[in-house]
């Protein structure tokens, strides 16, 4: 017979699951799993669908921009929906708004008929103009009414994903800008604007965008009314960052700026290098929307006229940052096109409340007269990108 | 020696019987099972937060494009009516565009004068007038200046918000 010691060993032994409890156990998990998997597939789904909606989205809207920023009807009106003489496949020659009914485009072009970057073949654009009833926009006409009903289509392997309606009748004058652009313009004495500020907010209104100013001094409560009022902030490098302190650290709208200080204080870097003698840069990522109309490895001068110099990041970046260029010449490698997208995180153990651009002539001297046309391209679609927010 | 059954394992023998440890491995199943659920749920809810989200802005940036449009509409009514347009807005009770259904919503005009609230009593008052785009519950409301002619004053927009 066992002694007592030898009972509780062969009891300790003896712990186990029994078959019973193996194939109870086996049946609740394969329950369970089978229905967390499900949810996880229809997670997955919707979260597909989302990202279908939010591009599709920006597709039509970026299209839609485009075609309401022309005129109502041609020059020389042929009394037709449709091209008078523009060739179809040239849509940079487009001139008026139904110049664009009919078309179609898979994958997606830029107006300059580049490709947008990173969307497959699947998705489509098409657009259709047509007269339609002042007091009815749903009511079609084929004869002439004074107004045009714009529809841009955006589907994704034949399936529609998102329409856009727009209405643009013969009354819309052709000084009226594009009203969904409105820029704030930060500047260092909102009393007494500085000839350069003038020049930047000349510049972008001829770009369509309206302009509104506020003083770098300007109450944190006031940026925060103004963020409601605008879709992006511009820095020039005429502020003075340590009066503009915090106030656009956590601001909702995207900010595309100069002030090399600023951008230490916007979270790109944790400082920043100056290049007192050198103009051009060495474009290392076309791919983004900001330099995607130049050529990667190419060098460009940033400055036409007499030159500031040109400024980038130094130090230690944000994780978040997506360099898209260099100087042209000497080491170590400082970017001066950064971009930090909303979300990301930036160098202050944060993350970005917005969209965040950092562009490469920040000197308080620099003359927007001086700029480059590249230059001026890369600050239209910085803006332009900046402004975007999902 | 020999070994015999004593009362103490009798008692062991007839605790684990009443007592025994075959529940806690259903336990353990069933509050992992729960936690599998639990993490499953929370992430179809976060999906379906950005599905709104996604759909929530998407109302937005369409009812921006219809207050545009009701913008639009308005000034082409001053367009048809060059002689008479104050008195036409005033007889419109100032809504000449109420609530027009364009694609997914509506859009609205409203007109005011800003001086002293009567837009045909004199011929030189400015006029403001407001586009309102709808979709869903997303409202969007742009505003801009008219001219002593019923001209749209350029850098005059300004986006309301109530």
């Amino acid at each position: 017979m066992r002694s007592r010691k030898g009972h509780r060993d062969a009891w300790r032994l003896a712990r186990g699951m029994g078959l019973i409890e193996t194939v109870m156990c086996m049946l609740l998990i394969s329950t369970m799993l089978v229905g967390s998997l499900q949810l996880l597939a229809a997670s997955k789904a919707a979260e597909l669908s989302a990202t279908r909606q939010s591009v599709g989205r920006q597709l039509a809207e970026d299209l839609m921009a485009e075609i309401l920023s022309l005129a109502y009807e041609d020059s020389a009106p042929d009394g037709a929906i449709g091209r008078e003489s523009e060739s179809g496949g040239n849509r940079a020659t487009w001139n008026d708004i139904d110049d664009y009914d009919g078309w179609k485009k898979s994958p997606p072009e830029y107006k300059d008929g580049k490709q947008v970057a990173g969307l497959s073949s699947g998705w489509e654009r098409s657009v259709d103009v047509e007269w339609v009833g002042k007091d009815n926009v749903d009511l079609v006409s084929g004869a002439e009414t004074s107004v045009k009903r714009i529809i841009v289509s955006v589907s994704f392997d034949g399936d529609l994903i998102t329409r856009k309606v727009a209405i643009r009748t013969a009354a819309w004058p052709k000084t009226a800008g594009t009203p969904s652009h409105v820029l704030l313009l930060v500047v260092a004495d909102a009393n007494a604007l500085d000839p350069e500020e003038i020049a930047r907010s000349n510049l972008i209104q001829s770009w369509g965008w309206v302009v509104n100013i506020i003083d770098d001094s300007a109450w944190q409560s006031e940026y925060d009314s103004a963020f409601e009022q605008n879709d992006v902030v511009y820095v020039p490098a005429t502020v003075d960052s340590d009066i503009l302190l915090l106030k656009l650290a956590n601001a909702p709208i995207g900010i595309v700026n100069e002030e090399p200080k600023q951008g230490v204080v916007l979270g790109l870097a944790t400082s920043f290098k100056d290049f007192a003698t050198e103009t051009d840069i060495r474009i290392t990522d076309n791919t983004h929307y900001i330099t995607n109309t130049l050529t990667s490895g190419a060098e460009y001068s940033m400055y036409d006229g007499p030159s500031n110099g040109i400024r980038g990041l130094d130090g230690s970046p944000a994780p978040g940052n997506q360099n898209l260029a260099r100087q042209a010449k000497g080491g170590p490698v400082s970017p001066q096109i950064v971009t930090l997208e909303e979300g990301a995180a930036d160098c202050n153990w944060g993350f970005a409340t917005s969209r965040r651009v950092w562009v490469p002539w920040g000197n308080k001297n620099t003359r927007v007269s001086s700029l480059s046309a590249e230059a001026r391209t890369i600050m239209e679609r910085a803006i332009d990108w900046a402004a975007v927010h999902d | 020696m020999m070994n015999t059954p004593t009362n103490h394992d009798a008692r062991l023998r007839a605790f684990r019987s009443r007592h025994g440890r075959r529940g806690s491995a259903y336990i353990m199943i069933l509050v992992t099972a729960m936690m599998a659920s639990t993490f499953g749920l929370a992430g179809m809810y976060v999906s379906r937060v950005q599905n709104r989200n996604t759909g929530l802005m998407g109302d937005w940036k369409e009812a921006e494009t219809y207050a545009m449009s009701a913008i639009d509409l308005g000034l082409l009514i001053i367009l048809q009516n060059p002689t008479d347009w104050r008195t036409r807005l005033e007889a419109d009770s100032f809504t000449p565009i109420n609530k027009q259904a364009i694609g997914r919503g509506t859009c609205t005009t409203v007109a005011a004068d800003p001086v002293d609230g009567s837009i045909s009593n004199n011929n030189t008052d400015a006029v403001l007038l407001t586009g309102i785009g709808e979709v869903g519950k997303s409202v969007f409301k742009w505003q801009v200046k008219l001219d002593a002619n019923g001209e749209l004053v350029p850098g005059s927009w300004r986006r309301v918000v109530d």
